[in-house]
């Protein structure tokens, strides 16, 4: 079967639905038999690894991709960047994406020099690597011929068009417009080849060679909105989830800074743009210049929801830990949102499923031994067994993803090249997998009423508490209260629920451990997820007084109004090493008078977080007034941009549950 | 007794109390009574009971949790004297003790957790009531503060012995004087304080070299009128106030009030114009003034 999809617009559509849902689906960990069959249902086939006939397909698919897909050669700013929405290959297994490119390879190196390399070695990867280059060229020379003969453009701007593109054969980048040009180019080819949330790297390291002049900044402004066009379809679950995620600055192995003209740039640039994608992961440390981070505080005032926080004094070491060598560790770069991973040599599908916390909890009250516990260590030992069960599933389900080719990423993954084997199939340096977690707050918090309420001031006994959760607090709205009014649990200065949260990270971690995916890799988990309203939304009450269907806090957040500090200490109190690493995200919501007035402080405060050790951060400045008059007139404000979960986006695109999510931690927020 | 305190509150990461990031600790019992107040719990140096309507879920006047506490009951102990043991284990926090009792060791250990965010000048603001009321009690502490060097100011209405404005200028980086009203009949009946001894403390403070700032709650009809501005203006000529803080009020403690079982005097706002305009008086007379805003 040939697997090219080229589709009309209206039947494009309902494929794009149908992608949305499936992702949705993908991301709700469930491990449900029926959606498994639905969605995986070659799982259960053995893989086949022979390579010729096996390959043979994919690079058919994509040839044919970059032949019949059509091209549209009006020059953006002098650059070339086309995707033909309606030309997607259809793949029957998991892809893989979100992992960023390693565009040093194309910025550093061209296609000839590529082909030399793979001519050294001779396997089944090389041989198809040469194939691909092959097709890559003919598209290249596609492209350039059809700007030759567009007559429509400006002659100037074409021969450089041109002139930048042929380039890329023989030679190595001269120019930062070369340079941006050739990300363009390799962008829009994984795009068009299928992959998704393709994350672009660390744009001030690639550029560094490039002296920056007069024009830089004005390139790299269009090279940014060049990048945000097909914005809906590059999109994956909400509008806004592109994964286009640029990692600025960060800690070398020595221990320096990197930071340099480009870092600044680029993110005044987007600070200019007000544009919700592409978004920002700034790296940060204590050893980095002042001047770097109040530039981010100024953006983080903007309320665009960028940059994103990444603490390379926590986040290297626990990468360390994990098992990524000294070089790697210190240059990684994260999937879409914030996982984690060495860019450029590693598989890290880190974002497959997630601990349901919360579902969890969930489970141990629905056990009939729940009602029987005598202390609070029993209850806990309960839901540690209940957690070790939920976690061997998603163990199970890990092992039953089935891989679709990817020869694109496999072709410039030099160990792919030196084993022989596609990325897929363990061809990378490294291949790890990654899950996220939702609901530990909620978790944290039921436990500590449980121990309080129930074992210690024995206000209520588990019988009484398994009737109130069943009946969803159905005339018994003073337990509801009871439950929600603590201000010393998940996310507040209390030992007693660090200490919680600290003892279910590790012995998640505990279960983890062991695993080992097919390739050998491991797994790694984390405190953030994009499913606190999906997997909110099929949980049943839980006894920290949220009701069947509501949603987890987001990442981790307290859902009181408390002090932006106590949150930060409590997550610099948290551990992170090893396979804890997986994205671990403090989400404030900060009242402008802070961020826009008071901006030495708001510096202060980022400075004495970084220290206090949160692994990462993001912030929402946020005016509840006008989220709910956007709410009832999006036409008033059209370009109100948000903190989603990883990513901002525009307010009037995002679903609804996850506009109510904002507008009530906002009010929290403002203490209304 | 000795060295312990009666705090009501720790605001973490204030932002008005003094430079940089702030912890303000504020401590029970005033030698002042403002019909104004926006801290009403911190007048009485006694730990009181107060009483949150809003979070008690007693229905048909009984508690649901607690046997024998009925909302009239607990209604009837708002604001009353809070003996040692004597508090009701109400798990909704509904009546609670207004303060909590620290000592010295225990309360340095819970302000130290906010240590990394007082750089660039942060660091501790004790407020109140009137913080200098247990400055002999908090001495270990402000000593231990100090030899680590964290920052430490004071928001005092100075209406206190001089030794224990002695022993603020020891420690303190910067003050925060308030400023309310200065003639002295007016400021006995309403406020229940002797303007010579805030003069006098004023005088000392000014002679000492610590900086410090007079803040002004402005406030129809007791602080905001001409005759007061005007005592006002001449101090701040005598004392050569280079910073001045002006606010207006907007009855901020109601609640408070209301949760005491008092009932709150009622104050006329005074206009933003008014402010702007005040702030224009004060400032030409080669202060530099900053506008409050409290919310």
């Amino acid at each position: 079967m040939d697997l090219l999809l080229l589709m009309k617009n209206s039947r494009l559509n309902q494929y794009r639905r149908c992608l949305k849902k499936y992702r949705q689906k993908d991301i709700r960990m469930s491990g449900t038999s029926k959606r498994q069959a639905m969605l995986h249902s070659v799982a259960r086939v053995k893989p086949v690894y022979s390579y010729p006939e096996k390959l043979g397909g994919k690079i058919k698919q994509i040839i044919r991709v970059l032949e019949k897909a059509k091209l549209n050669t009006e020059l953006s700013y002098g650059f070339l960047y086309s995707i033909d929405e309606t030309c997607i290959p259809h793949n029957k297994n998991r892809v893989i994406g979100n992992i960023p490119f390693d565009y040093s390879r194309v910025i550093d190196g061209s296609i000839c020099q590529y082909r030399e390399k793979c001519k050294k070695v001779r396997n089944a990867v090389s041989e198809r690597n040469l194939t691909l280059l092959k097709a890559i060229e003919d598209y290249l020379d596609r492209i350039c011929t059809q700007l030759e003969n567009d007559k429509k453009l400006n002659e100037c701007e074409k021969r450089a068009a041109i002139g930048r593109l042929k380039s890329m054969k023989e030679s190595e980048a001269q120019t930062l417009e070369d340079a941006i040009q050739r990300i363009l180019f390799w962008n829009q080819i994984f795009w068009q080849c299928g992959h998704t949330l393709n994350g672009l790297g660390r744009l001030d390291k690639l550029f560094a060679r490039f002296p920056l002049t007069d024009t830089s900044g004005q390139s790299l402004s269009h090279f940014l909105e060049i990048l945000h066009r097909y914005y809906n379809f590059k999109s994956s679950v909400i509008l806004g989830d592109t994964g286009q995620i640029i990692i600025l600055g960060g800690t070398g192995e020595d221990g320096t800074y990197f930071v340099n003209e480009y870092t600044y740039v680029i993110m005044e640039c987007l600070k200019k743009l007000k544009l919700p994608d592409p978004k920002i992961l700034l790296r940060v440390s204590r050893n980095m210049p002042d001047k770097l981070l109040r530039l981010a505080a100024d953006y983080i005032a903007e309320g665009t929801g960028s940059p994103l926080l990444s603490n390379d004094d926590v986040v290297i070491p626990a990468l360390k830990e994990f098992g990524y060598l000294d070089s790697d560790a210190c240059n990684y770069g994260v999937s879409a949102c914030w996982e984690p991973l060495s860019i450029g040599n590693s598989l890290e599908q880190n974002n497959l499923t997630g601990v349901e916390f919360g579902q969890v909890l969930v489970s141990m009250i629905d056990d009939g031994r729940f009602k029987e516990c005598k202390t609070f260590e029993d209850v806990l030992k309960l839901y540690l067994e209940k957690l070790d069960g939920h976690i061997k599933s998603i163990l199970s389900h890990l092992d039953g993803i089935v891989w679709e080719q990817a020869p694109l990423f496999t072709l410039f993954w030099q160990d792919c090249l030196e084993k022989g084997l596609d990325i897929t199939e363990g061809g990378a340096k490294y291949n790890n997998y990654g899950i996220l977690s939702a609901g530990i707050s909620s978790a944290v918090d039921s436990l500590l009423n449980i121990r309080h309420y129930v074992f210690e001031q024995k206000l209520l006994d588990l019988d009484g508490l398994c009737d109130i959760l069943h009946k969803n607090y159905e005339g018994a709205s003073e337990f509801q209260q009871l439950f929600i009014q603590r201000s010393d649990g998940f996310g507040s200065g209390s030992d007693e629920a660090i200490d919680l949260t600290v003892r279910i990270m590790d012995e998640t971690q505990k279960r983890i451990s062991s695993y080992r995916n097919r390739f050998g890799g491991r797994v790694k988990f984390g405190l953030s997820s994009q499913g606190y309203v999906t997997s909110g939304k099929k949980t049943g009450a839980t006894a920290d007084g949220r009701k069947n269907g509501d949603p987890f806090a987001t990442h981790i957040s307290r859902s009181d109004n408390g002090s932006p500090i106590e949150i930060m200490r409590f997550a610099g109190k948290l551990c992170y090493a090893g396979g804890r690493a997986n994205g671990n995200v403090v989400d404030v919501m900060l009242q402008s008078s802070l961020v826009k007035e008071e901006k030495d402080r708001f510096l202060d405060y980022l400075k004495a977080s970084i220290q206090a050790g949160f692994f990462q951060a993001q912030f929402n400045v946020l005016s509840y007034q006008q989220l709910v008059d956007a709410k009832a007139h999006p036409d008033r404000y059209p370009n109100l941009i948000v903190r989603v979960w990883g990513f901002s986006a525009y307010f009037r695109d995002v679903p609804e549950e996850y506009q109510d999510v904002l507008i009530r931690r906002a009010k929290e927020c403002e203490g209304i | 007794m000795s060295g312990e305190l009666y705090v009501s509150n720790i605001q973490r990461m204030s932002l008005h109390d003094g430079p940089g990031i702030r912890t303000t600790v504020f401590l029970k019992g005033c030698s002042l009574h403002c019909p104004w107040c926006a801290n009403p719990e911190n007048m009485d140096v006694e730990n009181q009971l107060w009483f949150d309507e809003s979070r008690c879920v007693g229905s048909n006047e009984r508690c649901i949790f607690i046997k024998g506490c009925g909302r009239m009951i607990a209604r009837d102990r708002r604001g009353a004297v809070c003996m040692e043991n004597d508090i009701l284990k109400c798990p909704m926090h509904a009546l609670k003790p207004v303060a909590r009792m620290y000592d010295v060791g225990k309360l340095e250990q819970k302000i130290n957790q906010d240590r990394h965010y007082w750089m660039n000048g942060g660091g501790v603001t004790f407020s109140g009531g009137e913080p200098l009321l247990q400055i002999v009690r908090l001495e270990p502490l402000l000593e231990s503060l100090s030899r680590s060097g964290v920052d430490i100011c004071f928001e005092s209405a100075m209406f206190v012995p001089e030794r224990l404005v002695r022993i603020a200028l020891k420690y303190a980086s910067r003050l925060y004087i308030d400023m309310k009203i200065l003639d002295p009949e007016e400021c006995l009946r309403y406020l229940g304080g002797d303007v010579k001894v805030y003069l006098r403390n004023m005088e000392i403070v000014a002679s000492s070299g610590v900086p410090f700032i007079v803040r002004i709650p402005l406030i129809r009809p007791y602080t905001y009128q001409e005759q007061n501005i005007c005592l006002m203006e001449k101090a701040m000529d005598r004392y050569c106030v280079p910073y001045v803080e002006i606010f207006s009020c907007h009855n901020l403690g109601d609640k408070k009030y209301a949760m005491l079982g008092k009932r709150s005097t009622h104050c006329c706002n005074v206009t933003e114009m008014e402010l702007q305009a005040l702030a224009e008086r004060f400032a030409s007379g080669g202060r530099t003034v900053r506008v409050l805003r409290l919310r």
